[in-house]
């Protein structure tokens, strides 16, 4: 699908570019300013789900880590450390 | 399991996230789903790099949740995350400095190798409006990519950009007058 971006900044002279990218269907309106091709670009850029997955472990390891372990635990384990 | 943040959050945009559950702990959980997608957009368009725009993403949310308590309130959660995500971008960039010595030649090469790299780790890179952005981005002087990465943020104020940019927001108002343009120029040109 070829997409048409526009891009005019204010009294600016208009200045056009194409893309290729198969974008949203918002991505066929007008662009008026840089900023609103960022935005488009930014949502068309997912976080992938790995990113989510390794802070979630890495949180559960700090937390983990932030808790102390039970007597029961610490006596089978034979130390007294907390 | 601690649930440290307790800073008011986009309650809608975390309540439609399918992926805000269980993994990571709720009320972070509600952050990072609210804020991941222009933190790791600010990391990527910075870095230039798909690999280090996750892994400053990994690390900004990691750094938010151990200094959660640390956070004031008396500015907005985003622009906090930015400043934390900005810190991380120009410390990479200085290690990378330091231990490598760029070339304008090296410069040539690596900028082919990443516009055309068919490689799998630069799979986002491979869409065209990205490509021709990150160029753009990349021929601006840092302080106009910078204003208009974040001005581009709805929920940034002129005042949040001239707090995390740390200048004042006349600065910002005539940096962003003037980044326009240059973008405006520099994107013609990669057509």
């Amino acid at each position: 699908m070829e997409q048409r971006h526009q891009l005019r900044t204010g009294s600016e002279s208009t200045v056009e570019g194409e893309s290729t990218q198969k974008a949203s269907p918002s991505a066929a309106q007008r662009i008026e300013t840089p900023e609103d091709l960022i935005r488009l670009d930014r949502d068309s850029v997912p976080v992938p789900s790995e990113v989510r997955t390794r802070l979630a472990a890495a949180l559960q390891a700090e937390v983990a880590a932030d808790t102390p372990r039970p007597w029961w635990r610490r006596w089978w384990d034979g130390t007294t450390e907390g | 399991m601690a649930t440290r943040p307790q800073d008011p959050i986009d309650a809608a945009t975390a309540s439609t996230d399918p992926s805000a559950q269980a993994d990571l702990p709720a009320d972070f959980a509600a952050i990072y789903a609210a804020h991941s997608q222009s933190v790791h957009y600010l990391a990527l368009r910075l870095t230039r790099d798909p690999i280090q725009a996750q892994d400053v993403t990994h690390d900004v949310f990691l750094k938010a949740f151990r200094n959660f308590d640390g956070f004031r309130g008396n500015s907005a959660l985003r622009t906090w995350l930015y400043r934390i995500t900005l810190n991380h971008c120009s410390h990479l960039r200085q290690s990378w400095a330091a231990r490598k010595i760029q070339t304008a030649e090296d410069d040539a090469i690596f900028d082919r190798v990443d516009a055309q790299a068919p490689n799998p780790l630069h799979v986002l890179e491979t869409k065209e409006l990205g490509e021709r952005i990150q160029r753009t981005l990349d021929s601006l002087p840092g302080e106009y990519r910078l204003v208009l990465l974040l001005v581009a943020d709805q929920e940034l104020s002129y005042e949040q950009v001239a707090e995390v940019t740390e200048q004042s927001p006349d600065a910002v108002r005539g940096k962003l007058h003037r980044a326009r343009k240059a973008f405006t120029r520099a994107f013609a040109r990669t057509a």
